[in-house]
Parts: C-alpha cells; sequence; structure tokens
C-alpha cells in the first residue's frame, strides 16, 4: 500500500530517470559527465553535470506539485539542434490520472510495488533500447522540457509559454505504458526520417 | 511496438530507421504472411529497376538500397544489400550525370564504411573525382580521421572539400566548425584515447564491423568535455565556440595525407579486388618486431621477391632440381625409377559408365547413342550426320515415334529418338520440308489426315473439317506460293536449290515453318492419329494469320526467322524453350508463341489444358486493341480460330489492368490535378455569390430509385457553404495551385469540422493483424483494396464503432476530396438520394498524408460486379440491367449537377454496388479527387483542359470545345458501354457527328442506344438534357419487363444472389 504523497514522487522520479537516460542514450551530453545508479534493478545514468542537475531539479519540483493537484496532462522532452533550433526528436509522456478524481491526497494505491516497479523497468529498458532505430544526432543539440497542463494553471515565474514542438516528417513510436493505478503514464518517441 | 526485445537484431542507421517498415521486417522473421509481402515488395522494386526506360535511372536503384537497409534491419545477406550496391555503383561510377550526385554520394559511402580500410577508398574515389562537388564525402571521410584523432587530416580533408566547393556549403563550414571544437577540446582536456576510439567507433560503425562489436555509447566526439552544455530553460550557451583559438592545435606534425599517386580505372572495381579474399576473419597479430608497413592502394610497388624466369638453356644436369634454387633443390631418393617399366598402350579407360535403367530419370539427350563407343562420345551433330543421308523414311520414323513417345504421359525410358530427341526435333521437321517440297502431294492424304485429326481431343478440331480451312492448307503444300526462308535452309541448300524459285514474301513467312511441318506429316502418314500440338496449332494460327498479314506481318517475320534459326542451329533442348518465350512477347497479343512455348517445355501437355490455363487469366475480355476485329470475313473455321485468338490475346496485360483499377483510377486522379498545363487566366466579372437551393426531393421517384439502408452518419450536416465564386474562369479545373486557392476561399475545413482531424503526423498504413491508432480511434486494418502511386485504399474495422470501413490513405494530402463529399453532402442534406455519394466520416490530415474514412461497401464496384458476371455467364449483363444501371447512373448525376458538383471521374469502379432493402440494387458514387465545385466558379464556367487520359475522355475534349457537365455524362454512356458490351468505348466522328465503333447486337434495342449514345456523346448545344432519356429507357424497361426472360426482376434476383454468394 502505498499513498499518493509517493506516487507523485515517483511519477516525478521516474521522469528524472527517464531524462536522464534519454540524455545518456541519444549523447546529448558526454558519457563520462553520467555515473550510474542501481535503481530498478537497472543500472540508471545520472547526469554528474550541475547546471543539468539544477534544471531537473526545479522543473521536476514543480511538477511533483502540478501531478498532485492533477494538471499536468502531459511532459514533453524537446531535442533541438542548437544551430538551427530545428526539433530533432521529441520525447512525450502522456499522463493520465486513474482512480477517484476526488479523493484528495491520502488516496492510496492498492496496486503492488512490485509490479509497479516492473512495468516502469520495462518502459526504462524500452528508452533504452531505442537507438536502435533512432537516427544518429550528429549535430549540437540540446533539451528543452515542456509540460502541457490544463488551461488554469498559474504560471511561477521562470516559466513561460512556448510553441508546441512538432518534427517535420514524422516517425514515432509509442512504447509501453506503465500505470500505479492512480497515474497511468505512456511514453512515446517522435522523430525526424531522414529520406 | 516492442523493439526491445529484437535490438539486437537491428543495425542502427544514420538517419534513424522507419518504424512501420521496422515493425514489418521485424514481424517477417517469424510470420510467413509477412515474409511475402517483402518479397513482392522487392520484386517490384527490382522490376522497376529492370524495366526503367526514363532519365534518371539512379533513382530507381537508390530507393531500392534505402528499402533494403530498412527492410533487413539486420544487414545480414538476406537483403543481399553488398551486392547490390557494388553492382549499382560500378554501373553508374563513370556515368557523368552522377559524378556529383548527391545520392550517388550517399551509396558510396554506404559501401565504403564497410570497408576494411574506407580512408584509402575515399582517397581512390577523390582523385578518381567521384562526388568531389558534395559534403557528405568529406564530413565521411574526415569522420575517420578524426576517429583516430588525427585532426590534421580531418582538417585538412574539409579544406580540401572548401577548395572544391562542394555543396551544400555551409554545411560543409559547420561540420568542418564542429571537427575544430573537438580538436580544440581534445587539446584542452587531454586526449583519452580509448574514450575517443570507442566513441568514434560508435559513430562509424553505424555499418557492422568486423569484430561485430556495436558501440554503446553514441556519443559525438565534439560534445566532449565540461562545459558543452546547453540545457533549455536556463539555458548556458556554449562558451569556446571560437574557432581562432583552436585552429594552434593543427601545428603539431603529423603524417601528410596521401594522395593516391593516380586514380584507378574504377575505383569500386579496385576496392572490391582489395576485398575478394577474405578467408580468414583473424586480424593478423604481430609476428616480429618489424613493424608492418601499410600498403597504400595505387601504389605501385613491385613484389619483394624475384619473379621466376625460365632461362632458355638447357639445364638438364641439374635434373629435376633445376628450376628450383640450387640451395634447397628437391633431393630425389636414390632409388627413383627413371621409366616406367609397365606397358599401357592398350590401356583404354571408359568414358562412360551407363546407369541402371531407371524409371524415375529420364536422360535429356540420346545418352545410348552418345555413348554408343566405349572410348568415344559423339556429338549430337555427329548423330545427326549419320542420320541425314538415310533421309526421309528415318527422319519420319524419329518424328512418329516422338509423336508417340508425347502421348504417353508417364515419362519412361524410351528408345533412341524419344522425347529425350527433341532438339532434333525442328532438324527433322526441316527435313521432312524439303521432301514435301520435292514431292507436292495429291489432295486426298491431306483430307484423310484432317479427320484422324478431329479425333484428338483439342479446341482445334473443329477446324480440320472446315472446307475452307483445307482449301488454305492445300495452297500453302504447293511449293509455288510459300517458299521457306533463306536463312533457315543453310544445311539443306543443294536439295533445295531448284525448289526454292524466289524470295519468300513476308506474309507467308511466318506460315512456312509450321506448313510445312503439317503437310510432311500428312505426307507421311495418312492414319496416323497423334499429331503434335505445334503442328495442330498452326493452321489455325496461319488461318487467321493470313488475314491480317498487312497488319502484323513484321512481328511475325521476325518470330519465324528465330524459330527457323533455332531449328537449324541449336541442338539445344533448352534455348528452344527460351527463343519461344521472346518471341512471345515481342509478337505481342498472338497465340501461337503461348501454344508452341507451352508443349516445348511441358512434353505430353493436352492442348485443352493449355487453352482453359489461358482462359481462367482474365475475367474480362477487352478487345480496343486487338488487330483481330473478330476477322470482319467470311468461313467458319477462320472465325473459330480468332475467337481463340480473341481470348488469349493480350491476357496477362488485362487481368492485370483489371485488378488494378484502383490504382488506374488513382493515378488518373494524380494526373489531373497535378498537371502542369498553363492556365490561362482569364479576367472575367465577378459575380455575386450565388445561392445554391438544395434540389426539393422529387415527390416520387422512379420505381427502381430508393434510398439506401444505410444509416446517416448521426453527425449534424451543416449548411452548405457559400462563398463567393472566384472572379475568372481558369482552364485547368484540376490545378493544384487552383485547389489550394479554392479551399482558402471557402476556408477549409468551413462549416465541416465535424470529423475533420488534423493530426502531427499520419504513420504509414500497412495491413495487419493489430489494431493502429489513428487520432484517437483504433482501427484493424484488414486489407488492401487498392494501390495508386498517391495513395492506397484499405478495408478496415473501426473498433471505435464496430464497423467495416475503408480507408483512402493518401500522399500528399488531399484536402479537396473531402471538401466536395462533405459539401454534397450538406447541400443534399433533404434529398432522398443523398446515400448514393460516399459520404466522408472522418478525414485525417497532417502536413503530408490525409487518410479518409468512408463506409465500406461489402458488394465492390460496378466493374466487379460486370466482370463476376462475365466470369460466371461468359456473356455481358442482359440489356434490361444495363437499362436499369443507366436510369440509376443518370439520376444520380443530374442530382449531383443540379447542386453543381461535377465528378469528373465517373466510371465503373467509381460506382459502388449494394444491395436495398428490397432485393433490388443500388449504386454509390465514389471518389470525388477531381470534382469540380461549380459554385466556386462563374456562373456557366467552362473549362478547356484536355484530360489525356485513354478512355472516359470526352467528346468535348476531343474536339478541343470548352466543357463542363459534359463530361459527368458522357462518362455515363462510356460506363454503360463497358456494361453492355464488356469493353471499352470507342469513338468514331462522321460528319461532326459522334457514335461508337461497336455493332449493336441484333437482339438489342438499337433505337433506345442509339439514341442513348447519341445524346450523350453529342453535346454541341450544351449538356444533354436526361430527362426526355429517362423517360425513354424508363419505357423500354416496361417493355422489357412484359417478357418473363428479359424482365428485370429476375434479373435482379439473379444478380443479388451473385453478390450474396460472394
Amino acid at each position: 500500500m502505498q499513498n499518493l504523497k509517493d506516487i507523485p514522487r515517483n511519477g516525478a522520479k521516474i521522469l528524472d530517470y527517464g531524462v536522464n537516460s534519454i540524455l545518456f542514450q541519444r549523447g546529448l551530453y558526454p558519457p563520462e559527465s553520467f555515473t550510474a545508479d542501481e535503481n530498478y534493478g537497472l543500472n540508471m545514468w545520472m547526469s554528474t553535470d550541475n547546471k543539468i542537475k539544477e534544471f531537473l531539479s526545479t522543473t521536476l519540483g514543480q511538477l511533483k506539485g502540478w501531478l498532485i493537484e492533477r494538471t499536468v496532462n502531459k511532459v514533453a522532452l524537446v531535442i533541438t539542434n542548437v544551430k538551427t533550433l530545428e526539433v530533432m526528436e521529441r520525447w512525450d509522456f502522456n499522463i493520465e490520472y486513474e482512480g477517484d478524481i476526488n479523493a484528495g491526497p491520502d488516496q492510496t494505491s492498492d496496486k503492488p510495488l512490485k509490479q509497479i516497479k516492473n512495468e516502469i523497468r520495462d518502459v526504462l529498458k524500452q528508452i533504452a533500447s531505442s537507438i536502435s532505430y533512432l537516427p544518429l544526432l550528429d549535430c549540437l543539440c540540446s533539451f528543452d522540457i515542456h509540460i502541457y497542463t490544463i488551461n488554469d494553471v498559474n504560471m511561477p515565474s521562470g516559466w513561460a509559454k512556448s510553441e508546441p514542438a512538432n518534427v517535420k516528417n514524422a516517425q514515432n513510436v509509442k512504447m509501453r505504458s506503465f500505470s500505479t493505478s492512480i497515474h497511468k503514464m505512456e511514453t512515446m518517441v517522435t522523430y525526424k526520417n531522414v529520406d | 511496438m516492442d523493439f526491445d526485445l529484437s535490438k539486437e537484431n537491428i543495425q542502427p542507421l544514420r538517419g534513424g530507421r522507419n518504424v512501420q517498415q521496422l515493425g514489418m521486417a521485424l514481424q517477417a522473421q517469424t510470420s510467413r504472411e509477412y515474409q511475402a509481402e517483402l518479397l513482392h515488395q522487392q520484386q517490384e522494386f527490382e522490376n522497376l529497376i529492370r524495366t526503367y526506360e526514363g532519365e534518371d535511372p539512379l533513382e530507381n536503384y537508390y530507393n531500392y538500397i534505402s528499402w533494403i537497409e530498412q527492410s533487413y534491419p539486420k544487414r545480414g545477406h538476406e537483403g543481399n544489400l553488398l551486392p547490390l550496391l557494388e553492382s549499382c555503383l560500378q554501373l553508374f561510377e563513370n556515368d557523368k550525370r552522377y559524378t556529383n550526385d548527391i545520392r550517388y554520394c550517399k551509396l558510396l559511402i554506404k559501401y565504403f564504411d564497410t570497408l576494411p580500410n574506407p580512408i584509402e577508398s575515399y582517397q581512390m574515389a577523390k582523385s578518381k573525382g567521384l562526388c568531389v562537388g558534395c559534403t557528405d564525402l568529406y564530413k565521411a571521410w574526415a569522420y575517420y580521421y578524426e576517429a583516430v584523432g588525427d585532426f590534421q587530416n580531418a582538417n585538412s580533408i574539409f579544406e580540401e572539400g572548401k577548395r572544391n566547393l562542394a555543396q551544400p556549403y555551409d554545411e560543409l563550414e559547420i561540420a568542418h566548425n564542429n571537427m575544430i571544437m573537438a580538436a580544440g577540446q581534445h587539446l584542452l582536456f587531454g586526449p583519452d584515447e580509448n574514450r575517443l576510439q570507442e566513441k568514434r567507433h560508435a559513430l562509424t560503425s553505424l555499418q557492422p564491423r568486423h569484430g561485430g562489436r556495436v558501440g554503446m555509447v553514441r556519443t559525438a566526439a565534439f560534445l566532449s568535455g565540461p562545459g558543452a552544455v546547453t540545457g533549455g530553460g536556463g539555458a548556458v550557451s556554449r562558451t569556446n565556440n571560437n574557432a581562432a583559438c583552436a585552429v594552434h592545435v593543427y601545428e603539431g606534425a603529423g603524417p601528410q595525407q596521401n594522395e593516391a599517386a593516380a586514380a584507378p580505372a574504377s575505383v569500386i572495381g579496385a576496392v572490391r579486388r582489395q576485398d575478394a579474399v577474405k578467408e580468414n576473419e583473424l586480424k593478423p597479430g604481430p609476428w616480429t618486431t618489424v613493424p608492418v608497413k601499410k600498403r597504400v592502394v595505387g601504389d605501385k610497388v613491385g613484389p619483394a621477391f624475384t619473379v621466376h624466369c625460365d632461362i632458355p638453356d638447357n639445364a638438364t644436369t641439374a635434373g629435376a632440381s633445376a628450376c628450383f634454387s640450387p640451395s634447397s633443390g628437391i633431393r630425389l631418393p636414390k632409388n627413383h625409377p627413371r621409366a616406367c617399366l609397365e606397358h599401357y598402350a592398350d590401356f583404354r579407360v571408359k568414358i562412360s559408365y551407363p546407369e541402371p535403367p531407371n524409371p524415375a530419370v529420364v536422360p535429356m539427350y540420346p545418352k545410348d547413342r552418345v555413348y554408343a563407343l566405349e572410348d568415344t562420345e559423339f556429338s549430337i551433330e555427329e548423330l545427326r550426320a549419320e542420320r541425314y543421308p538415310r533421309g526421309v523414311q528415318q527422319a519420319q520414323q524419329s518424328l512418329h515415334e516422338l509423336k508417340n513417345e508425347i502421348r504417353q504421359t508417364p515419362p519412361k525410358e524410351a528408345p533412341h529418338g524419344s522425347v529425350q530427341d527433341s532438339p532434333m526435333f525442328y532438324q527433322e521437321l526441316h527435313t521432312s520440308t524439303v521432301v514435301k517440297q520435292q514431292t507436292p502431294l495429291p489432295k486426298t492424304p491431306i483430307k484423310k489426315q484432317e479427320n484422324t485429326l478431329s479425333d484428338l481431343r483439342n479446341p482445334f478440331t473443329s477446324w480440320g473439317r472446315s472446307p475452307t480451312q483445307s482449301d488454305e492448307l492445300d495452297i500453302w503444300s504447293s511449293p509455288g506460293i510459300t517458299t521457306p526462308p533463306k536463312s533457315s535452309f543453310q544445311i539443306f541448300e543443294q536439295s533445295l536449290a531448284e525448289v526454292q524459285p524466289k524470295a519468300p514474301n513476308k506474309g507467308s513467312a511466318m506460315k512456312t515453318a509450321f506448313k510445312d511441318l503439317n503437310a510432311e506429316e500428312l505426307a507421311e502418314t495418312g492414319s496416323r492419329g497423334g499429331m503434335d500440338v505445334a503442328a495442330i496449332a498452326h493452321p489455325t494460327e496461319s488461318a487467321s494469320q493470313q488475314r491480317n498479314t498487312d497488319v502484323d506481318s513484321p512481328t511475325t517475320y521476325t518470330f519465324n526467322l528465330n524459330l527457323n534459326n533455332m531449328a537449324v542451329s541449336t541442338p539445344q533442348y533448352k534455348r528452344t524453350v527460351t527463343t519461344g518465350g521472346q518471341v512471345e512477347e515481342a509478337a505481342s497479343g498472338q497465340v501461337k508463341k503461348q501454344l508452341f512455348a507451352e508443349p516445348a517445355k511441358a512434353g505430353p501437355l493436352p492442348v485443352n489444358k493449355t487453352a482453359d490455363k489461358e482462359k481462367a487469366l482474365s475475367t474480362i475480355i477487352e478487345e480496343t486493341h486487338t488487330t483481330y476485329a473478330s476477322s470482319s470475313s467470311s468461313s467458319g473455321a477462320t472465325t473459330k480460330s480468332s475467337l481463340y485468338t480473341n481470348q488469349t490475346n493480350k491476357m496477362n496485360t488485362i487481368s492485370e489492368e483489371h485488378n488494378s483499377y484502383l490504382q488506374q483510377n488513382m493515378m488518373v486522379n494524380a494526373a489531373l490535378r497535378s498537371s502542369l498545363l498553363g492556365t490561362i487566366m482569364d479576367l472575367g466579372t465577378s459575380p455575386a455569390p450565388e445561392e445554391i437551393v438544395p434540389p426539393p426531393a422529387p415527390p416520387a421517384m422512379p420505381s427502381p430509385m430508393q434510398s439506401s439502408p444505410f444509416e446517416s452518419p448521426a453527425r449534424q450536416l451543416p449548411k452548405p457553404t457559400l462563398v463567393s465564386p472566384i472572379g475568372y474562369i481558369p482552364s485547368d479545373p484540376f490545378k493544384s495551385s487552383l485547389i489550394n486557392q479554392l479551399l482558402e476561399r471557402v476556408s477549409f475545413p468551413g462549416s465541416h469540422t465535424d470529423g475533420y482531424i488534423e493530426l502531427p503526423c499520419i504513420n504509414k498504413i500497412v495491413a495487419k493483424k493489430e489494431p493502429v491508432f489513428i487520432g484517437q480511434e483504433r482501427y484493424i486494418v484488414e486489407k488492401q483494396l487498392g494501390k495508386g502511386t498517391f495513395g492506397v485504399v484499405f478495408k478496415a474495422f473501426d473498433l471505435t464503432n464496430n464497423r467495416s470501413v475503408a480507408i483512402k490513405y493518401q500522399r500528399p494530402a488531399n484536402k479537396w476530396e473531402y471538401h466536395i463529399c462533405r459539401e454534397l453532402q450538406a447541400r443534399l442534406a433533404d434529398h432522398p438520394l443523398r446515400d448514393r455519394f460516399m459520404d466522408v466520416s472522418i478525414g485525417y490530415f497532417s502536413d503530408q498524408a490525409s487518410i479518409l474514412i468512408s463506409e465500406f461497401m461489402p458488394g465492390g464496384s460496378l466493374l466487379d460486379l460486370a466482370n463476376l458476371h462475365k466470369q460466371r455467364e461468359r456473356k455481358p449483363m442482359k440489356e434490361c440491367l444495363v437499362v436499369y444501371f443507366c436510369i440509376q447512373m443518370l439520376e444520380m448525376v443530374q442530382v449531383m449537377h443540379d447542386v453543381k458538383i461535377i465528378h469528373a471521374d465517373i466510371k465503373p469502379d467509381n460506382f459502388l454496388v449494394f444491395i436495398l432493402p428490397n432485393n433490388t440494387i443500388g449504386l454509390q458514387l465514389i471518389d470525388f479527387g477531381c470534382g469540380i465545385d461549380m459554385s466556386l466558379f462563374p456562373p456557366d464556367a467552362s473549362f478547356t483542359r484536355q484530360v489525356t487520359t485513354e478512355d472516359f475522355v470526352c467528346c468535348e475534349m476531343l474536339d478541343g470545345r470548352p466543357w463542363n457537365y459534359h463530361t459527368d455524362l458522357f462518362c455515363v454512356a462510356a460506363t454503360a458501354h463497358v456494361l453492355l458490351f464488356d469493353s471499352y468505348i470507342r469513338l468514331r466522328k462522321q460528319d461532326g457527328v459522334w457514335s461508337i465503333m461497336q455493332r449493336f447486337n441484333r437482339w438489342m434495342k438499337v433505337d433506345l442506344w442509339n439514341m442513348f449514345f447519341s445524346t450523350l456523346l453529342n453535346q454541341q448545344s450544351g449538356p444533354a438534357d436526361t430527362s426526355a432519356l429517362r423517360a425513354m429507357l424508363d419505357e423500354t424497361l416496361c417493355i422489357l419487363n412484359k417478357d418473363s426472360s428479359t424482365a428485370l426482376p429476375n434479373q435482379m434476383r439473379y444478380i443479388v444472389n451473385l453478390l450474396n454468394n460472394q
């Protein structure tokens, strides 16, 4: 049994892992700036770069609050070419809320923790294996995180509205989803297919 | 898709992989169905390459190679990628068009990447001048230097590229700067060789390494080092983005880039040669401490050892060891015998050991005669020569035996001159030819022979009895009229000399070979029942042939020559077959080669079987292009033969054509839409917007017309769009720029937003068993119904609404069809016939593709129905049905025109049939891809654009007159023509009046049809008024209903059953 407090933290934590392993797998930053961190039975590569850590912790900290309020419906990791500002890839994490909407922060989930962990592990595995079909990013790239919320959310300082990042000539691959019976997260990658 | 389970089987590609193709390829590893689909696609590509005749042959290769890369993700041997790459590159290596072609460059890089020493290959390509204008070449080349940390050489390669002004230049510059950056970091943070190596491996080993290890990390080297962070949100900019400071790196000493001394004649050839021997994959380790010098290709270094040359003077003193180096020669043993002591003078080695007779094995040549003597092997020619002087008697006999042999179904070991003798078969024919000509035959034996012939079970028996036929035969067998072409008789020159009075005339050339054979047979055996298939087929053939001599004599002539050559000069069994096949292609639309080739291949194959098989090839017989034209002339025999000809004629192509109606259809659409014919912008006055009043529902519909049983969609039908027409009349209503302009004008999707869904991307659709998402809806795509260049139609099951739907996938997106369909539905909101026009329930659009969802009709199209009927009944539809369909079609077209919409692509395959609740048949008009919305043009607008596709081009276009509604009415007539006669309409213009070329059958209502076609074909004074026509059709239907054999209800019941049982 877990209560809701754990789950969103989990959700944010999972996103943290997910984003880090994407950054590592897609080679956005040099591999020596990552360290291995054992979790869910997998070696997770977490960035040791302070700037990335800081950026992620503020972003995901904010996200955590929104997850409890159930105002977020999608988190997108957008990879853009630094020179041309073209969107190269987009990783979408669609979030759906399950269970009782009005249950408040004390809602509990009766799904076994082990099963949830297994599902999460599978998704992370899929992210790791995505390099076999994704294109090589042979240019300087940076990333950004877009959070899609419902309309009436107060924007905290340091955040700005942005245009949706659409990939040209897109291919997309849906990955497995996992559910904690309170949140359901679905991962999808959209990438540019050359020729 | 679960790629994570098979990621080891997927080689990464530089450009990423196409998800659909990847999914399919992975499924193909286990599923036979997908494997077959892959093979099919592969064959299509190969066909395309084989048959391509246009300007840009590389295009097909490029597409094919890309497809292989995507579809065989393991890059193993099954894709056969490397040999293909090699052959393609070699093919175009010296083609000036492709020297700096970016696609060629990409292929070249792909190939070099697989080689063990790519750098050398690049150097060769460079000195040959291949792709020196392409940025990609330098980028890929420099990678290899960068990978080993040799930035100096990498830099010089980029410099070289800049000198050559490689295109696109800015990309080259960016790549160069990136490399400089990496070099800078390399210097600043110290070379960590291992790390760099691994990363670069990952980069370059997109292609498999021989070690088989794929780098785990795929990071570009220039990104290495801290400070390279560029984060989103709190973005950090790159600090040392300064090329100038990095330049110093190159001051260090390094090996100069080696220029290949001279370009080899063929880069690919040289590279491949180098690569040819690799039995041992083990990398050579150090044997000694002496460093192995790396050999540079193209460097002409002499071998390290001296090449042995024969010394002319006699070195006998040194004995056997003379030719070896004196120091370590061969030492012979003391007791080595100097000479052989035994006597082998009469030792004979058998060259053949006869196998025990085996009924399952049939030697394909006269083995027993070739190896008649123990130590001698006779050639086929020798055997022939031996037989030749023995003359006619012998030849006839062997021929006779051959025939008997053919008729025996189980192949058996036969005495000489049996099936195995078939290479000699033709030889003998000619022999006998000579005989026949030397001794003209009396008429009687011919007759006799013909009678026996008729006993045979084959479709041609009838000709033999016909007096005309035998007359013709008779004519041929007199030597004066037909003489064999000279070329075929070289061997028999002597015997022929006196019987060859004049050069062969081309018309008869065809006949000689076969006819002679025939006549000869007559001569030899009056009473024999069996006859060779080819021999039988021929008289028939030539019967019709003679009548068409002027039409296709050239083809015939070549055919004949081939045949004769073959007969004389090639003893090989195989060759005769292939020649026959080629000839078949060459002279298309002629039966005889088929017949000829068939027995040659299959041996004892009964004729009727062949014929049946050919009939089965096609369901509809389309005679538009036939030259035989039911052979206008005479005699029962001839008619029969030409009948047969009709049936086999062009079978393959026809059946294909009809299998791909949708493809044709789409291609026509596409051709129309993308036509580049200039628009002459006639500026006219811009009239006020014209309100379109939906026509009131007719109070009493004619009996057959009824609303379809399908429930109208739940969505609310919006009001029809009211937009002021554009101010001018374009000449070409299909032009894509105009369509775009009109779409803007109606502010697409306008009021039809319900069911209009815009998606960021639409994935390609393939038929498979698992459900796919399109937008929010789930579909199971069941099968492909049709395919064209720009789109595919699938049958699918809509899991959201639990119904079968048709999915039309088009790329690029086709918004216009959606607009027309919806607009038509809106304008006909209250009309009972609204369901007779295709509705699009949902349209998905992205910037590249579109998907239209519409109702699936299990009945198929009107053309399918016509074919089905034809297949079952062996004749076209009953007249009453055609009348009924005409009424339906005219009604529908009228309704559509009343709301100012032109379909412009009416044809039998665009009408779907369905069964109404009262067990009659309804039609639904589909495919509005080239529809024209006349309300967007000024009143009475007409167009002058001419459609250049074959059938279904209205007379106005043929005359060059302006047209608008005419085309639909004309196409209704053309459709009726197809239903009535099972052939496409052919037009004739006499005294300014158009009519059809097809003759009416005598039982048809000639008056009605004359009226019908003349009205719809001649609309010089504006679009025809169909009401009178409909009245007349109704009246005819009433008359036909009076007789039970022609009554509509009976026929209708039959058709409904046909559809239900399908």
